[in-house]
Formats: structure tokens, C-alpha cells, sequence
């Protein structure tokens, strides 16, 4: 029950703060499972991809994945209540008693900073997201060699896919259904 | 996203118009919370005040809701299988180079001066190594917004 508590108290902070998209809940999210210890990083990793690769906002993906891994069916529904009742209840607020606020100047600048300034707070979450995905920190502790830090297929892979995505916009799919049998051929 | 909801919501039903959707679209972006959730419920109170909200909220988190948990509780069951594990990474890093590439494209798209350059840098470096906590983070970084962008907002707003 503490836990369900807590589950719902966090992912309400997170719901009330989340502005400007599903990238900067991300941000948030890493850091506050890092912060309480619920998740390894490669574990965020994972969820991440998965709730990237479903449909549906990836806010509410990461938010119900999460809380399933904390507690199961209960803890999936309180976390997911928790991260979209702040929005929910402040959108009705605002239709019902404040029109729109998207024209009110300190809206407009509280929009127009955010805007540039979430990006360094992504920058970060995918930097984190990188460092467990690209290098093995744990082999190259031990060895200390460098051809144990990198694998060259990863790192050829990762850059084939941002350079391919960067140029053409195509399905997300594409490029991630192929990296899965990749992955179960390579790397089991 | 906003295409997909004035299709469904305008186009596909005549329950209201595209620019009524895409209205409730900007003012969705601008009030704190999951967007698509704001925009369920802005455009569910339009069409049936707050019972409307209420079903264009569940009807948006449903889905997700339900789906999610069973690929959770079969992602929970299929840890330790090396190939289901061997197909996460490889997920992993496509998901990676995407991320990369469409934060690259936001990175373009909001971050055209100086200043914005300068907001970026903070939030980064507060993140990455002051190491405040991210919710500080941005509720910092909404203080600073409104402090520098006040002023002007208010003089472009009664210069029209």
C-alpha cells in the first residue's frame, strides 16, 4: 500500500511538471528511477524502446510499464492515474473557467523559454540512455582494453540508423523490427 | 499527432472543426501535463462539457493503459530468454540512433538564438553536473523562461 502511495505521489510530481512532450517526461523519468533506485539504467533503456515502439502517448507507456514493474497490475493503473490526473484536471480547469491561456504573456514566455531549455534537459536523458547502450562499462573496468568498452557492429549499427533516420522519414519500424533480429542473431 | 486527431475528431465525424481541434492542440502544449491527455480533454469538454472530458480522457488512456500491461507482464516473464534479450538491445540501439535524430530536428527547430542556446546549456549542465534533481530542473527552468521572456511577450501582446 506504501508503495502504490508512493507510486501515485511521484508520477503526480512528474505529471504536473511534464511540459513540452513525451521527450522531457523521459528526461524526468530517468532520473527520478535513478534517483529512487527502481530501475537499472539498462532496464530504463529497455522500457524506453518498448514504450517508444507502441502505440499510445509514451508518457502513459512508461508510466504504466513502470508501475507494473513496481506492482504489478495495481501499480500499472496508480501510476498512470497519477502521471495524467494533473493534466487531465488542469485542462478541465481551464476550459471550463479560463479560455485560452495560450494567449496570456506569461504563458508565451514560460512556452517560448521551455522550448529550448527542455532540450538540454533530453540531451541528457539520451546521453544516459547511450552510455548503457553503446559501451560495456562493466567489461572495460575489468580489462581496461577498448575493444571491450565498444563493440564496432553496435556502434556501426547506431550510426547506420541516426544517419538513415536524420536523411529519410520513414516508420519508426523500419529501422526497429530489423535492429530486433539483429539483435536475437548477434547479440543473444 | 494533431493530424491524426483532426481526422478522427473532424474529418471522420463531424463533431467539430479542424481549427477548433488544432486550437485545443496549441493550448494543450502550453498547460503542464501529458499533451495528447490535454487535448482529449479540452476537445471532450467542448463536445459534452465535463462528461465529455471525462470519456475523451479515458478513451485516450485506455488503450495504452491495457496494452502496455500485457507487454509488461510478458517482457516480466521473458527476462533471462537470451533471444528476447538479444532482440531488446538491438531494439535498444535503433531506438537510440532515432532518438538522436528527431531530438537533432528539435534541437533545430527550438533553439534559433543565443538565449535559447544559453536556457539549453543551463538546463544541461544543472542536470548533468550540479546533478539537481530534474523536477528543479524544469521548474527552474519555468521561473527563467517567464523572466526573460516576460517583458517582451507583454509588449508584443499590446503592440497589436
Amino acid at each position: 500500500m506504501d508503495l502504490l502511495i508512493k507510486l501515485f505521489s511521484e508520477f503526480f510530481q512528474l505529471g504536473i511538471f511534464s511540459y513540452g512532450g513525451g521527450l522531457v517526461i523521459m528526461a524526468l523519468l530517468q532520473d527520478k528511477t535513478q534517483q529512487l533506485g527502481w530501475l537499472t539504467a539498462t532496464q530504463f533503456a529497455d522500457i524506453v524502446s518498448i514504450a517508444q515502439s507502441t502505440p499510445g502517448p509514451i508518457a502513459i507507456n512508461l508510466a504504466t510499464f513502470i508501475g507494473y514493474i513496481q506492482r504489478g497490475i495495481p501499480g500499472s493503473v496508480i501510476a498512470t492515474l497519477g502521471v495524467s490526473l494533473p493534466g487531465f484536471v488542469i485542462s478541465l480547469i481551464t476550459a471550463k473557467f479560463m479560455g485560452h491561456v495560450d494567449d496570456k504573456p506569461l504563458v508565451k514566455a514560460m512556452m517560448r523559454g521551455l522550448r529550448a531549455f527542455v532540450i538540454g534537459m533530453i540531451v541528457v536523458a539520451i546521453y544516459n540512455i547511450g552510455k548503457v547502450t553503446l559501451f560495456d562499462t562493466q567489461a572495460y573496468a575489468v580489462t581496461n582494453s577498448l575493444g571491450d568498452l565498444i563493440d564496432i557492429r553496435v556502434m556501426a549499427l547506431f550510426l547506420f540508423i541516426t544517419a538513415m533516420s536524420l536523411r529519410y522519414d520513414k516508420n519508426p519500424f523500419v529501422y526497429i523490427i530489423p535492429s530486433a533480429m539483429l539483435g536475437m542473431i548477434l547479440w543473444h | 499527432m494533431a493530424p491524426f486527431i483532426v481526422d478522427e475528431v473532424a474529418k471522420r465525424r463531424p463533431w467539430t472543426d479542424e481549427k477548433t481541434v488544432l486550437n485545443n492542440f496549441a493550448l494543450a502544449q502550453s498547460l503542464p501535463g501529458i499533451i495528447a491527455i490535454n487535448t482529449a480533454t479540452l476537445i471532450g469538454y467542448k463536445l459534452r462539457k465535463f462528461r465529455g472530458a471525462v470519456a475523451g480522457f479515458l478513451g485516450m488512456v485506455m488503450p495504452a493503459l491495457l496494452s502496455i500491461i500485457l507487454i509488461a507482464g510478458i517482457y516480466q516473464s521473458l527476462e533471462g530468454n537470451r533471444y528476447v534479450e538479444g532482440a531488446l538491445y538491438g531494439m535498444r540501439i535503433a531506438v537510440l540512433g532515432l532518438l538522436v535524430s528527431s531530438t537533432w530536428g528539435l534541437l533545430k527547430k527550438s533553439i534559433t538564438d543565443a538565449t535559447g542556446f544559453a536556457l539549453a546549456l543551463t538546463a544541461f549542465v544543472a542536470l548533468a553536473f550540479i546533478q539537481i534533481p530534474a523536477v528543479l530542473v524544469i521548474f527552474g527552468g519555468m521561473f527563467l523562461s517567464i523572466l526573460i521572456y516576460h517583458r517582451k511577450e507583454k509588449a508584443d501582446g499590446s503592440a497589436h
